[in-house]
Parts: structure tokens; C-alpha cells; sequence
């Protein structure tokens, strides 16, 4: 699975996927914040407060994004 | 941030006594559901870890419960009222907007002409508390009562999924004295980052956004958490930064501390913050699946807890706090032998 696939079947666990990646995911921020964790353990990276701008942790685009670029890094 | 230590003024300070005031009424996931709460009990305990808590009944407010904390604290302690030479009362539930909750607390308490005041920083007031308590000790002014009390049931919008489920009501209270240097508390360390003013708020009722009959239509004299998962993180990293310059400070590391007591906002950021922290969880005092999160007041609620239940003579006790504002703290403590 490509980082997209991860990252989509995570949402999928916690909320409902959006029709397109690039689609806002629409839940509250408890669930938000399970979806975080979620990524943090499957890719194995730790979230910062700085991290999470508005347009990050958005959409399944979005958050396959950050966690590349946060690998690269 | 800033860092005291008794030591470096040559004195000792001490948590001479405590005591907790919790309302009677018990509210649970199901009652909240009855309320209009759109989550499922499942859903209240995987996000929260939240079972019940207490709501105050009507006519019952901030300065009751934390009357009821101090006065148990004193009797704790085996000290008299009279003795107390300042309250200070952690809050962002005020009676009212104006005078402090502290003022009506003192008439209860009869303090005389004791000064008397609030301290407002959301889930860090008690380690507020205690640091100002403490500078009040360092310059000969003990004991003195450092009491955090939260009525945020007043300001719950059941409706609203995110912030619903997670608040209770309840009031601790520590009376701060003189003590052997080298024991009691160690060293305090507060911050804050006022880039988070508007992460968990109330908008109207202040000087800002007046109560009008808009506002509450609106729901705004009700508690908004919009950037809940920045709260979050930042709670955490607030936290362990407090909790680290301490014990970088005192030449110690997580392995010495016993008991990790912190502020109890939700049992998912004190899963993170054991998990970051490294710290056996079963050092981790965890004590919010009957109270929820009782803002200023958890984190003294559940060391009073602790000191009870679990504490032991040497033991080194570390104290966190983390929330809205942002502001975060942290308190070492050496139990006395």
C-alpha cells in the first residue's frame, strides 16, 4: 500500500471517506485526534502542536503529504 | 518559562495538607445522552475515558466547592483558619464576573482581613496556585491556601460533540507552609503561550463580547473548542516540557519519579503523554473515569488522591498541567521520610 492507500483505510477506520482525496474530512475534533494518533503509529512519526496547521490533517491528500514530507525530513 | 526552587533561596516549602470537594450530583454518559448529547455511551468512553462526573445542583457555585477543599485541607493539615495568611483560588468559572470567586470564598471562610484572590490559567491554575503559594512562603507569608475550583457544567452546550462529554465540577485545595529544605516542593515550573487564547474558550459574557440575548441565542456563553486537536498536542508538549526542565534542573530522569500525577482532560492525552514521557504507565495516577475533566481542579484531585493512596516516604512526585491559553506547569515533590 502507497501512503495514500494507508492513510485512507485509517480514515476509514474513524470516519467516513470522502468521495476524492482531496476532500475535506468532516468530524469533531475527538475523532480528529484519533486520526493522528492513527497515522503517528502507522508511519511511525510523532505529531507536533506545530505540525498541525489548518490545511494539514484536512484531507486523505493532505495528510499523505505531511507524512512524506515528515519522512523526508 | 519559569523556574522556581525553594532551595536557591535557602528555605523549604511544604504541601502541609489537602483536601477535594466534589458536588453530589452524578451525571453519566446516559444522562448526558437524556440531555441531547449526539454521542453514544461507546463513543463518550473510547473518546474520553469518561463514565460519569459531578455537576453542581442549582444555587451551588466555584466558591462552595472550593470553601468546602480549603476548609478540609486546614483540618488535614491540623491547622486552624486563622492561621492562613492568603488564598489564592485557581479558576475560570468565577461566581461572577466580578468580584473573585476567592472574595466569596474568604466571607465563607471567615479569613478576617487575609488577602484573597484568583488566578486564572484554565487546567493549569493549580500549579499556578501552588507556584505563587510558594513565592508567598519564600518571602515569610505561610501558610497559605492554594485552592483550584472549575464549575464548567455551567457553561457545557450538551449539544456540541465535541466538548459535551468531558467536564465535571470539583474544587482541591493544598495549605503551603514552611518545611525541611530539600523535601515537600522541590521546584515549580510555569508557562504560558498566548498563541492559544482562542483555542478553548468562552466568547461572550466578557469585556469583549457583552452577555446579550444574541450571544446566548448563539450559544457563545458556552465553552468553544474548535482547535480541539492542537489543544491537545500542545497540552501534551506543554506538559513534558515543564515536567522535563524540571527534572533536567534537579539532575533527575523519568526512572526516579514514582508517581506521575497530571491534569486529567481526557484519558487519550494521558495515554500520549506516558507514551512520550516513556514512563511506566502504571506510575501514570490516572483518576477520571468518575470526575471527568474538572479543569484547574484535576490535577489537585488526583494528587490528593495519590498522596494518599499511593505515596510513600521519599517518593518523588511530579505534578503536570496543560490546557487552554495555552499554559502549562509542572511541580516536583519530594515526599517527606
Amino acid at each position: 500500500m502507497d501512503t495514500r492507500d494507508t492513510v485512507r483505510a485509517i480514515v476509514a477506520e474513524l470516519a467516513t471517506v470522502p468521495d476524492d482525496d482531496e476532500s475535506p474530512i468532516d468530524v469533531e475534533s475527538l475523532v480528529r485526534i484519533q486520526i493522528i494518533e492513527a497515522v503517528e503509529d502507522a508511519f511511525d512519526l510523532i505529531v507536533s502542536a506545530d505540525d498541525l496547521t489548518p490545511e494539514r490533517f484536512a484531507s486523505v491528500a493532505s495528510i499523505a503529504a505531511f507524512v512524506e514530507e515528515k519522512n523526508d525530513a | 518559562m519559569k523556574v522556581l526552587r525553594p532551595a536557591d533561596f535557602g528555605r523549604g516549602v511544604r504541601v502541609r495538607g489537602m483536601g477535594v470537594a466534589l458536588p453530589e450530583r452524578r451525571v453519566t454518559n446516559a444522562d448526558l445522552i437524556a440531555m441531547g448529547c449526539p454521542l453514544s455511551e461507546e463513543e463518550i468512553v473510547k473518546l474520553t475515558g469518561v463514565h460519569e462526573r459531578r455537576w453542581v445542583g442549582p444555587g451551588e457555585a466555584t466558591s462552595d466547592l472550593a470553601s468546602r477543599a480549603a476548609r478540609a485541607a486546614v483540618a488535614d493539615a491540623k491547622a486552624e483558619l486563622g492561621e492562613v495568611e492568603r488564598l489564592i483560588l485557581a479558576t475560570v468559572s468565577p461566581d461572577y464576573s466580578s468580584p473573585s470567586a476567592a472574595c466569596v470564598a474568604h466571607a465563607r471562610l471567615g479569613l478576617g482581613e487575609t488577602p484573597a484572590h484568583d488566578v486564572t490559567a484554565s487546567c493549569s491554575g493549580f500549579v499556578y496556585a501552588l507556584e505563587i503559594a510558594t513565592r508567598c512562603v519564600l518571602t515569610g507569608e505561610a501558610p497559605v491556601l492554594a485552592v483550584a475550583a472549575d464549575v464548567r457544567s455551567r457553561f457545557v452546550d450538551v449539544t456540541d460533540r465535541s466538548t459535551a462529554a468531558l467536564f465535571g465540577d470539583g474544587a482541591a485545595a493544598a495549605l503551603v507552609d514552611e518545611g525541611p529544605v530539600g523535601e515537600g516542593l522541590l521546584a515549580i515550573a510555569l508557562l504560558a503561550d498566548g498563541s492559544g487564547a482562542h483555542s478553548v474558550y468562552v466568547p461572550a459574557g466578557g469585556s469583549r463580547e457583552p452577555a446579550s440575548e444574541s450571544t446566548v441565542a448563539e450559544g457563545k456563553h458556552t465553552i468553544r473548542m474548535d482547535a480541539g486537536p492542537k489543544v491537545y498536542l500542545k497540552a501534551v508538549e506543554g506538559m513534558l516540557g515543564t515536567a522535563e526542565a524540571l527534572l533536567e534542573r534537579e539532575g533527575l530522569s523519568w526512572d526516579d519519579v514514582a508517581m506521575l500525577v497530571p491534569h486529567q482532560p481526557n484519558r487519550r492525552i494521558l495515554d500520549r503523554l506516558a507514551r512520550l514521557a516513556k514512563i511506566d504507565p502504571a506510575k501514570v495516577v490516572i483518576d477520571l473515569e468518575d470526575k471527568g475533566n474538572m479543569s484547574a481542579a484535576s490535577v489537585g484531585v488526583a494528587l490528593d488522591r495519590a498522596l494518599r493512596e499511593r505515596a510513600r516516604p521519599g517518593d518523588l512526585v511530579l505534578v503536570v498541567a496543560g490546557g487552554a491559553g495555552y499554559t502549562a506547569g509542572a511541580a516536583l515533590l519530594r515526599i517527606g521520610e
